[in-house]
């Protein structure tokens, strides 16, 4: 890829706004996530499940990990976000949401220039996302 | 370098602690069985024995990834899932999380440079996004035996595709077609390598929305990420220039991405101990295998990488069928 600058007006101002947000909330997700992963690898924060535990553990599937470590799924890793391996989740959250918050930023852009296909689809894919978010969608589980 | 100081505080990081017991254990582990297979070797082990040895086993996939123009992810699942002890449920959560990284940390420059189109990737993302539920939805309730199956034989297609396919710089299309129109699938950018302002159009809109069904479903399924199918659909059948495909396609990742890895977090199927070390390992390896693309050969790389994928595809079904 070029590193070379490419004129102003061949960038929207929209994806250039994009890239800003996506760049700021980037930086802070992998810095948060070095920093919890260093916490939690040296047991500066005790873990929920002890580390010397997970390899009798991460061979088996996600629900019997689950049932096996009485370990939460869904949003309730966040009731025990002060563990070691919970607190991590902040950092990899971050980082799969990120693209919520861009997009509702390109919502009133898209609205002042009264383009309303691309306000639609923006409004749609943060539903999306806000549904695979939300824990509500289950298929069963081996 | 700074990513290599990082690299070996890294390493420092996991093996410092318990040296002492990992001997201990070691010694154990050489008195049991020979043929107690990966997952018992696994238990066998110290704790930070995998960690350690992914981080740098993504490290250099990291490396071999950016050199051989592949996403990280289409290499971490078969390669981790196949030689590693942890669940392929883990694996997959923890490949959708190092696919979602990399999309992340490469798209601000891609679409400030232009190269990537947010208006382009807008509707491909979404359709893709909502496939890619789906996909790691059935991917999470159907038997590892038979997902590992169905990864080898995505794999061995992947092999077929990355040997066969011929790349267009800058496909001929004729007139964008009317849904390429009514989405805006156009723009302009310049181009630093033939040092002049681009235009260019898309064609096949229908089909290839319909592809990005597709292509969503087997993301999210088996967490590989997919620019290896993204850019052809987007460079071949869509006829958008190579640059501002594989950009664009990029892009696209760090959105469909996003929908199955909350799935897969949603279902516990993300360890911190397995995600992070992956994803940290293959961002610095990227980082090196930016800074070597001026000198690597980059034929011999992809055939390094279709090497890889065949191995890996060949694993994967040899463990389907518990071999």
């Amino acid at each position: 890829m070029s590193d070379s600058k490419p004129p102003e007006t061949l960038v929207s101002k929209e994806q250039r706004i994009y890239a800003e947000w996506l760049n700021r909330g980037m930086r802070i997700g992998f810095v948060l996530l070095v920093v919890t992963f260093v916490l939690y690898v040296t047991g500066i924060v005790k873990p929920y499940v002890a580390l010397q535990d997970l390899p009798q553990l991460w061979g088996l599937p996600a629900a019997e990990f689950r049932k096996a470590a009485d370990a939460p799924a869904g949003w309730g890793w966040l009731r025990l976000a002060a563990s070691g391996d919970y607190l991590n989740f902040f950092g990899i959250v971050l980082l799969a949401t990120l693209t919520v918050p861009c997009y509702l930023r390109l919502v009133p852009i898209f609205h002042a220039a009264r383009e309303r296909v691309f306000v639609a689809v923006a409004i749609l894919e943060v539903l999306v996302l806000l549904l695979a978010a939300s824990g509500l969608l289950v298929f069963g589980g081996h | 370098m700074i990513q290599v100081r990082l690299a070996i505080g890294a390493l420092a990081l996991f093996a410092l602690p318990e040296i002492a017991s990992a001997i201990d254990r070691q010694v154990a582990l050489a008195g049991a069985a020979p043929a107690a297979g990966a997952a018992a070797i696994g238990a066998a082990l110290p704790w930070w024995f995998w960690p350690l040895l992914l981080f740098i086993v993504c490290f250099f996939l990291g490396i071999v990834a950016v050199l051989g123009g592949v996403g990280g992810g289409v290499l971490f699942v078969p390669i981790v899932s196949g030689f590693f002890p942890f669940h392929l449920d883990f694996v997959r959560g923890a490949g959708l999380m190092v696919a979602l990284a990399a999309a992340l940390a490469a798209s601000p420059r891609l679409l400030r440079s232009g190269m990537a189109s947010l208006r382009r990737a807008m509707p491909l993302a979404l359709i893709g996004s909502a496939s890619s539920i789906v996909g790691a939805l059935v991917g999470l309730a159907l038997p590892a035996n038979l997902v590992q199956f169905a990864l080898g034989l995505t794999l061995l297609a992947i092999v077929a595709l990355m040997w066969r396919s011929r790349r267009s710089d800058f496909p001929h299309v004729e007139s964008a077609d009317r849904w390429s129109a009514a989405l805006r699938m156009n723009g302009v950018y310049f181009d630093a390598g033939a040092d002049r302002v681009v235009e260019w159009k898309t064609h096949r809109t229908k089909a290839g929305l319909v592809m990005f069904i597709g292509i969503g479903a087997m993301a999210g399924m088996f967490g590989l990420g997919a620019g290896w199918a993204n850019v052809p659909v987007l460079n071949l059948l869509m006829g958008a220039p190579l640059k501002v495909s594989v950009a664009t396609s990029m892009f696209v990742l760090s959105i469909v991405d996003s929908s199955a890895a909350w799935v897969y977090l949603n279902q516990g199927a993300v360890l911190a101990i397995v995600t992070v070390p992956s994803i940290i390992g293959m961002m610095l390896g990227s980082t090196i295998g930016v800074r070597l693309l001026t000198v690597a050969s980059a034929s011999l790389l992809r055939k390094v990488v279709i090497v890889l994928l065949l191995v890996a595809g060949g694993r994967a079904l040899l463990k389907a069928f518990g071999i």
